[in-house]
């Protein structure tokens, strides 16, 4: 079992009750385009897990969760209604705070918080707009932005991933 | 002209700046004027909604309060946008207890989610605001005889529930968007699959392969172009072309937003923005006149 946290618990019966209709006919995976190239992530293999109450370290530790694309074709197709790519996302949050976020998670987040978007401005990019002669882009403020990372927590999440990843 | 607070995002402006242009040469032909606001990333429906669904929520609302303030309805021209701001408008204004978790967040900077506007997607708008028989009257130089394989994408159609564009399982607006221009919107295989954008943060390899497979069914339906509406799908396609060459057969399918599409076939000149494209469009270009 992964390190105890109660939050987690909570959350997961939460996806627990969302998943409980599923009868594992397969629809989500056969419609997945990732498990189409990669057989290892399977969408229902995920919701068997879930439904079996295998809350272990190989649902998080393999990055599995993380092939998702979240292109909801699962969510549109499954018969019984079921939101599997929302409850892959919740996956994926709770994935974060036992502290399994792929680097590219990381580096995206830490871009928008020193910068406020996730793509960083170039010196090519800013060429271009000048040769396309295009207005100049209105800086967000990002005050405004780093309070709101920091008060939901994502400043401390981050924190926490990076002093691990240097361990 | 009707007012609309333009919602960039981050990939058209810092990447593909050339298919800002086309947004913003051709939406005032069809009376919309574009509104700039100081938006920050939307965020991101893929990596930040994944890291921590509340404040996924609470910088989308942040993006729309800015919008609510002017007393302007959103239009984005990304689906990944899109998706993340309707989505969040959607859910906030459905849910009274997410609404006030939200709003007791955005109290630290002084705002306050209030559900006054709406948002709206640039293709969306195209076909149900100005309506295929006026773009239609707007063509000087028909595609005639050009053969285009239509990429909806998934934000820009799903989840259905909340997105209300289009049939997701046989969408079929952006053929007709398509047809107005005097080409032909072809059939192909794999037409309903994703870019796999979402993917390449985690594995590179199987992100690529899912476009790959799509470029491959589009040339084979012997498609002169593939045409996008979302600026990921395009950089999946277009610079993933050429990344993809690395590891799978080698493709040259020219691919275009579809703005460009319009602009080309309206008369307007912009060739400066086509010389930045990944894959070349020359010959694409030289069918067509
Ligand atoms: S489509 Fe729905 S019911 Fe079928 S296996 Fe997937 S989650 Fe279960
Ligand atoms: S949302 Fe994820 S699990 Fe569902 S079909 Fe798309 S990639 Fe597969």
């Amino acid at each position: 079992m992964i390190e105890e946290s109660t939050e987690i618990i909570g959350e997961f019966k939460e996806l627990y009750d969302k998943v409980k209709l599923c009868y594992q006919c397969g629809t989500c995976a056969g419609g997945c385009p990732v498990f189409k190239q990669y057989s290892r992530f399977n969408p229902r293999r995920i919701m068997e897990k879930l439904l079996a109450g295998e809350f272990t370290k190989e649902l998080f530790d393999d990055q599995q969760i993380w092939f998702c694309t979240g292109c909801y074709t699962c969510s549109t197709r499954c018969p019984q209604g079921i939101d599997i790519c929302h409850v892959i996302n919740g996956l994926k949050n709770m994935a974060v705070k036992v502290k399994n976020t792929p680097e590219g998670i990381i580096t995206e987040m830490t871009a928008i918080l020193e910068t406020g978007v996730t793509a960083g401005i170039s010196q090519s990019a800013l060429k271009r707009r000048t040769k396309l002669e295009l207005p100049e882009i209105l800086p967000p403020d990002l005050n405004e932005v780093q309070k709101l990372m920091e008060v939901t927590g994502v400043v401390a999440k981050l924190n926490s991933l990076k002093e691990l990843a240097e361990q | 002209m009707t007012k609309y607070a333009f919602f960039i995002g981050c990939t058209i402006p810092y990447r593909v700046p050339f298919i800002e242009t086309s947004l913003r040469k051709t939406m005032p032909d069809f009376n919309v004027e574009l509104v700039d606001l100081p938006f920050a990333c939307c965020p991101d429906p893929g990596g930040v909604q994944a890291f921590d669904s509340v404040a996924w929520h609470t910088l989308a609302a942040r993006n729309i309060c800015l919008a609510e303030e002017q007393n302007l309805d959103i239009l984005t021209a990304c689906s990944g946008c899109f998706e993340t701001l309707k989505m969040v408008n959607t859910h906030l204004i459905s849910d009274p207890d997410l609404k006030d978790k939200v709003n007791e967040h955005l109290k630290e900077v002084d705002k306050e989610f209030k559900g006054s506007i709406k948002v709206d997607h640039f293709a969306e708008f195209m076909y149900t605001d100005v309506g295929i028989d006026k773009i239609a009257a707007r063509v000087e130089k028909p595609l005639t005889g050009i053969k285009i394989a239509s990429h909806n994408g998934c934000h820009f159609l799903k989840p259905p529930e909340i997105m209300q564009v289009d049939n997701p399982e046989v969408p079929v607006k952006l053929d007709h968007l398509i047809e107005a221009l005097g080409a032909e919107s072809v059939p192909y295989l794999n037409k309903l699959a994703c870019c796999g954008a979402g993917t390449r943060t985690t594995d590179m390899d199987t992100g690529l392969k899912i476009a790959h497979e799509k470029i491959v069914g589009a040339e084979m339906a012997q498609a002169d172009a593939l045409v996008t509406v979302c600026p990921t799908c395009f950089v999946s396609y277009d610079t993933g072309q050429r990344l993809m060459a690395k590891s799978f057969e080698r493709t040259n399918l020219p691919v275009f937003f579809y703005m460009e599409l319009l602009g080309l076939s309206m008369g307007y000149d912009f060739s400066a923005g086509y010389k930045m494209h990944s894959i070349k469009v020359q010959s694409f270009l030289d069918k067509v006149s």
